[in-house]
């Protein structure tokens, strides 16, 4: 098992996710930069957060013509577990792999707290370990938050159980309070939280160990 | 400007081939676009409220809408407009709008220059 880790000029979260996986929960990595093609020997992948290419035009969109991505595209076709966190999320969106896209927080503020969020995981693999209708803490930093997408799409996804992360109290003004959602396959997962800032107690809790133990099986 | 060479030959009255040199100056088409990108209405635009709240403090009263939005202007060198049309129109569609959450136009205006 080996998790590759996207590295973005610009990316700031990718050592914070190697960190948790080997550091908290073993899990061994490999850092792809984003001119590589070779994803050979990876079970996984996490594009992390960050500000991909200064997120110039729009977050996530000069990324999503990286060459790395084609490769994650691909992969992800093929049933390849992609974990999209933060701006990780904001990619997966420009590329069309996660439908809606993330705006500007309704207030302007770039907000850093934690956040409680429910889950809900239906079919989506990477929250297999979590109850449905569990209430967890991740922390959550970003000033691009609010997720957008039109109303009868959002009905969509609320009916094919989409939404597996929604705010508790939402914070950014997102529509419906989503935090997260996955694809219908269930292996892509995209999120604004940071469940690689929650997988030791001294950072922000532990509640974003189990989500990363399900590389373990 | 490029400039094209094509070398053809011919069979001449006489029966042997008569070399038909051709070379010519062909000027490409420079054009200018603009491409206005802006939030589609039902995008709540936070900047464009905010900056409407500082204009009613500046003292400029009855503003009753402002978005915020963005202008990006293109040159390109282009066979034609309909060529230069249909690659800004996806440009404009792929990259520099988000079609989920941002409409696009597209102003085309050919150089006067071209070819001088």
């Amino acid at each position: 098992m080996t998790l590759g880790i996207v590295v973005f000029p610009g990316s700031n979260c990718d050592r914070d996710v190697q960190w948790a996986a080997e550091g908290c929960l073993g899990i061994p990595t490999r850092f792809l930069w984003h001119e590589e093609r070779d994803l050979s020997g990876l079970q996984a992948v996490v594009i992390p957060g960050g500000f991909s290419y200064g997120d110039y035009l729009r977050c996530g969109a000069i990324a999503r013509f990286a060459p790395v991505l084609q490769e994650v595209a691909a992969f992800a076709q093929r049933g390849g577990p992609v974990l999209g966190i933060c701006n990780g999320f904001q990619v997966l969106t420009e590329m069309g792999l996660l439908p809606g896209a993330l705006t500007r927080n309704a207030h302007l503020h770039f907000i850093c707290e934690s956040a409680d969020l429910e889950v809900t995981p239906g079919t989506c693999q990477w929250l297999r370990h979590y109850q449905s209708g569990e209430v967890i803490s991740f922390p959550i930093a970003h000033g691009e938050g609010r997720y957008q997408v039109e109303p009868d799409q959002l009905q969509e996804l609320e009916d094919n159980g989409q939404v597996v992360l929604r705010y508790q109290r939402n914070p950014n003004g997102s529509l419906g309070g989503v935090a997260g959602v996955s694809n219908t396959n269930g292996n892509v997962l995209g999120l604004m939280p940071h469940p690689e800032r929650a997988c030791d107690p001294a950072t922000g809790g532990s509640d974003g160990r189990r989500l990363l133990a399900t590389l373990l099986g | 400007m490029r400039i094209h060479t094509v070398i053809t030959a011919a069979r001449a009255e006489n029966g042997g081939w008569q070399d038909l040199t051709t070379v010519w100056l062909d000027p490409v088409p420079l054009f200018r676009a603009r491409v206005q990108v802006s939030l589609r209405p039902s995008v709540l635009d936070p900047a464009g409220e905010a900056t409407r709240a500082a204009a009613a403090r500046l003292g400029v009263d009855g503003i009753s809408r402002l978005r915020i939005g963005k202008a990006i202007e293109v040159e390109l060198e282009a066979v034609d407009a309909a060529t230069a049309r249909a690659q800004l129109e996806l440009l404009s569609d792929r990259l520099l709008a988000n079609p989920v959450i941002e409409n696009w136009q597209l102003d085309l205006v050919p150089d006067t220059s071209a070819g001088a």
